[in-house]
């Protein structure tokens, strides 16, 4: 049946074209992968008269499965390299997983990559 | 100014917990990853299998596209299915995936499921079971 894996889906909502402001600082922090779904964003006028600022209408979702342990780090990491303070805009937030498929390991650590390393220098 | 008694619609949810006491079957949204083109054998499966709604997006992967260039690969997009599933038929359903996964060279991708957390209305419930309800005595039809 399903991977016994407790993980998390981290949905990022960016403005489009800047998916990888997303990867790039997720994947430092030890995510894998993502996918990248396209929307358009509701947001009205009003908002963007009251706050000053500009909403880009057409969005980029990304969808990124990671284990439950790395989840506020990469949340963290999303935050301050897409977040509402950069060019992105992206908005974060991640939801509990019950079973998952075709995920051994959502997330590659650096201890991972040295194991890596160290069985490939044996070889 | 005259006080005036405003009436505030209040919603009864339903949590899991009192869905399984009424005998609500818990349901949950599936989402499966695969390359683009192969979504539809997934579908059809979920449609054999009393699944009501299910949404077919077309994403892509993350892998930027001179590593693609370099792995010799066209693209990376995707289909993604989005589907609520009922607890009764989502084992059949997992099982069904994880063979297929197994299997079928092409179709390798990814599947998880989130649990709903509340349902509003019985009509979008008997829709999304696709079987009429029997509450407290009283058939829904």
């Amino acid at each position: 049946m399903s991977d016994k894996i407790d993980a998390v889906l981290i949905v990022t909502v960016v403005n489009a074209g800047f998916v990888d402001l997303v990867m790039d600082s997720a994947k430092r922090v030890g995510a894998t992968g993502g996918t990248v779904l396209h929307g358009r964003g509701t947001g009205n006028k009003e908002i963007e008269k009251t706050f000053g600022i500009s909403i880009h209408p057409e969005k980029d979702l990304v969808f990124i499965v990671v284990d439950k342990t790395k989840e506020a780090e990469i949340l963290t990491a999303i935050y301050r390299g897409a977040g509402l303070d950069t060019p992105g805009q992206g908005i974060a937030f991640s939801l509990p997983l019950s079973e998952t498929i075709g995920i051994t390991n959502p997330v590659s650590t650096t201890e991972d990559s040295k194991i890596k390393n160290s069985n490939g220098d044996d070889e | 100014m005259k006080n005036q008694n405003i009436m505030t619609p209040t919603a009864s949810k339903l949590d899991v917990k009192d869905a399984k006491q009424l005998n609500f079957e818990v349901m949950k949204l599936l989402v499966i990853v695969v390359p683009a083109g192969y979504g539809n054998v997934f579908i059809n499966f979920n449609k054999r299998n009393d699944v009501a709604l299910q949404i077919l997006d077309r994403g892509s992967g993350t892998v930027p596209v001179d590593l693609l260039e370099i792995l010799g690969l066209d693209d990376n997009k995707k289909d993604v299915i989005f589907a609520i599933v009922k607890s009764s038929v989502l084992e059949k359903i997992l099982a069904f995936i994880e063979q297929r996964f197994l299997i079928a060279k092409k179709e390798k991708g990814i599947a998880f499921t989130i649990p709903l957390r509340a349902l509003i209305g019985l009509t979008n419930y008997k829709f999304l079971t696709n079987s009429p309800k029997n509450l407290g005595g009283k058939v829904y039809e």
